[in-house]
């Protein structure tokens, strides 16, 4: 019985990461309605309402590697966001609490929101598992892009920049080439680990 | 047992002793780990080598090359998105029986080593 358990235990353990909801190009992106750091309401409807695509990067205060494309990101909003983008962060970290978010954003320049997404409830609807992770979503909520901002934590490497082609493949009225990209990053700290 | 870690990652330099410690109590029952570092390669003598030493892994270890990252991620799991700590079980035909994204504990990694352990003998 104790080996049955065991066994049971197990299996449902070490299940679990394959359990996160893995969104696929297509499909519908989940919508959600959180705060920014300064206490505003910020939802991917009101985002797409005014914009033809939406942003999502989930990001860290903590993380090395999110930390190496704060510079990045920010770029990236200043010269998207005129273009009829709309940029979100989003912190799922259990411990990267709200006062952090905001003191990280500041710090770092940031002039696009940062959402807290409490109990990772977002993360784990969209299944984000790690920091930096971006989704595209166009006006009709449909997933165009997941994965990398691009192919290298060291900007001066970088030969891919794999979110700003997708980006200027959706300007140019194209399809995304490459719509799935993966690279190491932190895993995002979940609530129960 | 293959664990991806990094020297700026902090839970995978938290979780590494238990995986180690598993490697002393079940080497002679047929568990090989496996350990990757994700650091740039740049970084092995400066970075990689001391956390190494300082943990006392007097075995031979890997570092992933940085030109076929995505390459490597899909070869552990398709479902992994490269977020580390990783750590994947895989049986003697090659088939993953396990996946970790996130520090995990001795006791989760050792509930689910065991019975693979058994099942194998």
């Amino acid at each position: 019985m104790k080996y049955l358990l065991t066994l049971v235990l197990a299996f449902s353990l070490a299940a679990f990461a394959g359990e996160l909801k893995e969104l696929k190009t297509g499909d519908n992106a989940p919508q959600f309605d959180l705060k920014n750091y300064d206490g505003k309401a910020v939802s991917l409807s009101a985002m797409l309402k005014q914009n033809k695509y939406a942003v999502i990067m989930f990001i860290s205060t903590q993380c090395p590697v999110s930390n190496a494309y704060n510079g990045r990101m920010e770029k990236l909003f200043e010269s998207y966001g005129k273009k009829g983008i709309a940029f979100a962060g989003i912190n799922a970290n259990k411990e990267e609490l709200v006062a952090d978010i905001a003191a990280h954003a500041k710090d770092k320049g940031f002039t696009f929101p940062v959402l807290k997404d409490e109990k990772n409830v977002i993360a784990d609807a969209y299944g984000a598992q790690s920091t930096p992770e971006v989704y595209v979503v166009n006006q009709k909520g449909k997933l165009l892009y997941h994965g990398r901002i691009d192919d290298s934590k060291k900007e001066e490497k970088v030969q891919s920049s794999d979110l700003a082609n997708a980006l200027d493949a959706l300007l140019a009225g194209k399809n995304v080439t490459v719509a799935q990209t993966k690279a190491i990053g932190c895993s995002i700290k979940r609530i129960g680990e | 047992m293959v664990t991806v870690w990094a020297t700026w990652c902090v839970p995978c330099r938290v979780e590494l002793p238990s995986l180690l410690k598993l490697r002393r109590e079940y080497d002679s029952s047929g568990l090989k780990l496996i350990i990757v570092s994700s650091d740039d390669p740049d970084l092995l003598m400066s970075a990689v080598q001391p956390v190494l030493d300082t943990l006392g892994v007097d075995f031979v270890t890997y570092i992933e090359r940085d030109t076929s990252e995505e390459v490597f991620i899909n070869g552990l799991g398709k479902d992994w998105g490269g977020a580390i700590p990783a750590t994947f079980l895989f049986d003697r035909k090659g088939d993953r029986r396990a996946m970790f994204v996130g520090e995990k504990s001795y006791d989760r990694f050792k509930n689910a080593l065991l019975p693979l352990l058994q099942q194998a003998r």
